[in-house]
Order: C-alpha cells, then structure tokens, then sequence
C-alpha cells in the first residue's frame, strides 16, 4: 500500500514538474523572441537555438528518458537566461496568453506522456527482436524484419483481411440501422422519442467485454438463441454459432451491429436535430413525398454528420478488440481474430513485444490514414475564439 | 381503400409509432432480457431443456451467491473508485485546457486542439505494451492507481473537445462585465465560467466514468491475477473462466454491473445526445 502510495506521489511530482518548467521555459522563451526582435541577429539564433533543444529533449526523451534530463536542463536554464537577459528582471503576470499555456499544458503533458511517447515506444520495439523483454536497449536490432515476418504469416494475413471485411461489413449495417433508429425517434409520436432514445442509447453505454460476455451466452451451444430456433421450429439443428467458423464470424458482427448502431444512431440524432424543419414544410407543400424527401433532402443535409460517422465507426472498428476477445477469442482457429486482438495475443500470451508491436502499427497505419480524413471534417465544425 | 386509409390516419400512424417503437426496443433489449432472465433462475435450470424465455420460479438467489460467494462487491467497488476519481481528475486538466481553447486568445491554439484529438486516435493496442512497462517500472502494477492514471488521460481529449464547445457558447458579455468589474482571466474561469457551465462539466464526467467504467484492455494486464485490484470488466471476463457453467452467476454479476451504466443513461439521456455530438455536429 505505501510503495503505491509512493510510486504515485512520484510521477505526480514528475508531472507537476515537467508542467511547471515548461511552462516557466516557453514563457520566458516567448519573453526573450519578443525582445530579441530588435536586437543583433545573433540573439535571434539564440532564442531558435534553446527552442530546438526543447525538441532535443523531447526527442531523447522517447529514446532514453534518463538522458533527456540534459538537453532539457539546458533548454530551461537557456531560456531563462535569454528571457531575463534580454526581457529585464521583470515578474511573470498571468495575462491571458500566459495563463492560456499554463491551462493547456497539463492536459498536453500527459497526452505526450500516455499517447505520443507510447507509440513512439511501440514503434521502436517493432524494429527489435524482443522475446519476453521490453528492453530494446540490449537486443538485436533487425530493421524491418518484424514486418516482414508479418507478410509471410498465414495468421496475420487472415487477420487482416477480417479485420477489413468486418469493419466494412459491420460499419455498413450499422449505419443504415442506426441512421433508421434516428429518424424514427423524430417521426414517433413526442411521448415515445424520450424513452426510445434511452433504448437506443442503452447498448452504447454497456462496457464492451460485458456486451461480449451477454452474447457468449446468448450464442451458447446448448441452451442458447440457437436451441430456441430449435424448439420454435426454425431450424431442425442447433446452428453452432460460435464454433462453425462463418457462424462465428456471423456473430462476431451481429453482437457488433448491436451495440454500435446506438453510436451512429446518436451521431445521426444530433445531425437529423439541426436540420431546419420549414425545409421539410416547403418539401411538402410542394408535394414532394417520403423517399423522395429522403433521398434530395434528409440525404444531402445529413453528409456532414455521415461522413464523420462514418470515419469515426470506421476508426473504432478497425481496432476491435474487447468484443473478439470477450466472444471468440477470436477462435474458431483464427477466424475472427482481428489485428489488435492479434496482437494482444502476441504480447501477452506470447511475450513477443517486438512482433507484436508491428502487428499493432498496422492498426495504427490504417487509422491514422482514416483520422486524417476524419479530423480535416470535423475541423469544419469548430468555431472557437481564435481558430 | 383510400377513404379508409385517410379517415383512419391518426390511428394508423399512433400504430406504426407504437410497433417502430416496439422492434427498436427489443432489438436493443433482448440481449440483455436475456441475461435478465437467466440471472433469476435457479441455479443449474439454466441448461434445463426446453429452453424456457422466463423461469417459473423467479428467485434472487444467484445474486445472493455473487454477492456473498465470489465477493462480486469488491470488483463493483474497485470500478467506482476508479472511475469516478478517473472523472474527477479528467474534469480538473480537461476543463482548464478547454477554456484556454474557447476562450483565451494565443498561438498554437488549433495545434494543441488537434494534438489532443489525434492522440485520442492512437488505438489501445499500440500504446498498452509501454504502457505495461512504464507502470511495472515506476512500481504502480497491481494497484487501482495504475488504471486511474491512464484513464484519465484516456478521456481527456473527448472531454476537453465536449467543454470547449460548451464554453464557446457562454455568452460573452458575462466576461466583459466581470473584467469591467476588475476580475482577471483566471477568476472569471473559477467564478464565472465553471458555475455556469457545471451542466456540460456533468456530461464531460459522465463520458470519463462510463469510459473507465468500461476500459478492459489495460486494466486486464494491470491487475493481472490480484482479486482485490479487479475492476468489473476484468472481474466478469473471469467468471465467465473461471465459472463457465454457473451462468445463473455470471448473468446476476453481469446485471449488477450494468446497474449503474443503465441508470446514468436512462436519467442522463440527453446530454448522452448532446455531448457525444459535440464536435461531430455543429450547434
């Protein structure tokens, strides 16, 4: 109990300290640019100097943390010196720009720490040969041979063609299902869109290996859906869903369908809700009517929200990974298994971090491909103070 | 047939709501009235056959067991703590980061918007081995610690994305009287803007606490194997391991857990709506 106690007080005072001396750095860094603007051309290089080094540490950071200790002491101790040489011994205020980065920072701290140097870790783990190490430092360095390995593994290949079957697949249903649960919460009478809307959101806001463990037994072999379809006189045998492999694959999408046509459902709701309503009065006035209206005007108003809804599933679902490992994990064989259950598999059940780590980036590969789409669309969207 | 259809419009129409209504709600509750009606079974009829859709003889006794037998309270607990301290700090760095972003005027504003969202992209899967490691080597494994300090900046990003649309929408002639009154920008965040937007910090919250509540991955390498740290996720991915025929048991875990996700949407459903749209749409 203590030794957690002390583990965290110590990366709390990591993280005070790093916010708090970048904070005072850029401050006095940004004091120095401003004063330095009419001074020699010497100082100007200083000033962009001390700013790379703080690159330099950041950089040396991701590569061998206790090293950047170096280049960041230099950045600081550079910045005061150049800000107070060059700005006078005058207070730090907390204007508006000042309090502005000492309110951004901690969130960007931590973002860097638990995202950005993260990925930078993964991504030099995937050039290495690490067999139940992390400790890239000491093994063999083998270039692109982690990539390699995956083209010629059977596994991975069928991975990744599931992943992307799945992902278009699900993603396609959902969006019809959720875009229709959408519209019928407008179209129901006033007293049923509350309680609807509550349905629809229930399935999105059940933690998603939950939702795995509610269809693992709702697929059950012996007394599951399937035995139902038996007794009611569907079908004449129990249909193995999790054990025939398109069955199991059949699940797989259906337990997704179920619970992420919520999510689009919900997107769809707060993009059908601005559409002005006299557009539709107008439509009918002139006598335009239901599909029609559907398709010239509900359709071409709602593109924004679907193309963001779209990215946004899309994303998600590439990097499934609670609902495979909760249901099939990702059995039978490797039928369902997608690319991040794959590589969890390869971390911690195999302790292969330096393959593993190359099986997850091609997760990231392929959504970082699609969030560039998604974030120049929702970059429309936003309308703050400055932007 | 035409006649008919016209004069009976009213009726027919309430009627299609009602069945519209019907088909959306069982497609979203079966599932879980399935889970509902196993949990209420005795225990060993649930492989009974013929499959029966209600026991006969409801009882409560599987949750009885979950709750006194496997200590189901524990992992219930533990999930609290950590969700709602996850929310509560979320609240602390994302609210300031999304006032600086909506309101305060300085350069980089968009880069640090768009730093946080692209991060928020990165998916788990490439991040949780160093993560693993960085927590194993600042001696933080197997605490409840260990998922709070990641959580939170897990959902940093939505949260602050959800606030500064929050606040660029505050009126801004509420600012200008306070700095006529002689406050500085950071008194007008604490006593202006905070108390007029705790409506948005409650849904920012709530998005923290139902992410966390939820996160699996991590916390199942994180409290590898120790019972006493297990969140909910990690608790019932192992009863349905550990205890693969009690079902009864598994099912009753599995609606307690849901208890309070349940909740928080059928009373919060709005600002679900609202928040998860911020951003996606404009307002």
């Amino acid at each position: 109990m203590s030794s957690t106690f002390l583990a965290v007080a110590r990366i709390l005072l990591f993280y005070v300290l790093i916010v708090g001396l970048l904070f005072l750095g850029v401050v006095m860094l940004a004091r120095a640019r401003a004063f330095a603007a009419g001074r020699a051309r010497a100082w100007r290089f200083a000033v962009i100097a001390v700013g790379a080094l703080y690159v330099v540490a950041a950089v040396v950071f991701v590569v061998q943390p206790a090293l950047a200790v170096v280049p960041a002491v230099l950045a600081i101790v550079g910045s005061l010196a150049l800000g107070f040489g060059l700005g006078g011994l005058r207070r730090i205020t907390l204007a508006e720009p000042e309090l502005a980065l000492l309110f951004v920072l901690p969130a960007v701290v931590g973002i860097f720490l638990f995202y950005y140097y993260q990925i930078a870790q993964t991504f030099i783990y995937s050039f290495h040969d690490l067999d139940h190490t992390t400790k890239w430092t000491s093994e063999t360095f083998i270039g692109l041979a982690n990539y390699a390995s995956a083209f010629r593994s059977k596994n991975f290949l069928s991975a990744l063609s599931w992943t992307f079957t799945f992902t278009i697949v699900a993603v396609f249903f959902e969006f019809w299902i959720g875009l229709g649960m959408a519209m019928t919460t407008f179209w129901v009478g006033k007293h049923w869109t509350g309680f609807l809307r509550s349905m629809i959101i229930i399935p999105w806001a059940i933690p998603p290996i939950i939702s795995a463990a509610i269809w693992k037994w709702f697929f059950n072999a012996d007394v599951g859906f399937g035995s139902l379809l038996v007794q009611w006189g569907i079908v004449d045998s129990v249909p193995l869903f999790l054990v025939s492999p398109t069955l199991a694959r059949f699940a797989v999408i259906l337990a997704d369908v179920w619970k992420m046509s919520s999510m689009v459902a919900i997107l769809m709701i707060g993009g059908l809700a601005i559409i002005p309503q006299d557009l539709y009065d107008a439509a009918k006035v002139d006598g335009a009517r239901g599909f029609y209206r559907f398709r010239r005007l509900t359709l071409p108003l709602l593109a924004p929200t679907i193309a963001v809804a779209l990215l946004f599933r899309s994303m998600d679902a590439i990097r499934t990974f609670d609902l495979i490992y909760g249901l099939t994990k990702g059995g039978p064989g490797v039928t369902t298994e997608t690319l991040s259950s794959f590589a969890y598999k390869f971390y911690f059940s195999r302790a292969q971090f330096g393959q593993g780590s190359a099986y997850g980036m091609f997760v990231f590969i392929v959504v970082l491909i699609l969030g560039f789409f998604y974030v120049s669309q929702i970059r429309k969207n936003m309308r703050f103070k400055g932007v | 047939m035409k006649e008919w259809l016209q004069r009976n419009n009213k009726i027919i129409d309430r009627g299609l709501s009602l069945l519209a209504t019907l088909v959306i709600t069982l497609f979203c509750m079966i599932p879980l009235l399935w889970v509902f009606s196993t949990s209420l079974k005795p225990m060993g009829t649930e492989y009974l056959k013929p499959v029966t859709l209600w026991p006969q003889e409801p009882t409560l006794d599987a949750y009885r067991a979950v709750i006194r037998e496997l200590g189901f309270l524990t992992p219930l607990l533990n999930s609290f703590i950590v969700s709602l301290s996850t929310a509560a700090l979320c609240l602390v760095v994302s609210s300031t980061a999304a006032y600086a972003v909506a309101r305060l005027r300085f350069r980089y504003k968009i880069q640090s918007l768009m730093l946080l969202q692209l991060g928020a992209m990165i998916p788990p899967v490439v991040t949780i081995a160093p993560t693993f490691v960085l927590l194993k080597e600042i001696g933080l494994l197997k605490s409840l610690p260990a998922m709070v300090i990641p959580n939170v900046f897990y959902s940093v990003p939505l949260a602050t994305w959800l606030l500064a649309s929050y606040y660029a929408e505050l009126p801004w002639e509420l600012e200008d009287a306070a700095k006529v009154d002689g406050y500085k920008p950071f008194q007008i965040f604490l006593r202006v803007i905070i108390p007029l937007s705790l409506p948005g910090m409650f849904a920012a919250g709530m998005f923290a606490f139902i992410g966390s509540y939820g996160e699996f991955m991590l916390a199942s390498v994180v409290t590898l194997g120790i019972e006493d740290v297990q969140t909910i996720p990690v608790a019932i991915q192992n009863f349905s391991f550990a205890f693969r025929q009690q079902w009864t048991w598994i099912s009753a875990g599995i609606v307690l857990a849901l208890l309070p996700v349940v909740g928080i949407v059928l009373v919060f459903q709005r600002w679900v709506i609202r928040g998860l749209t911020a951003g996606a749409v404009k307002y």
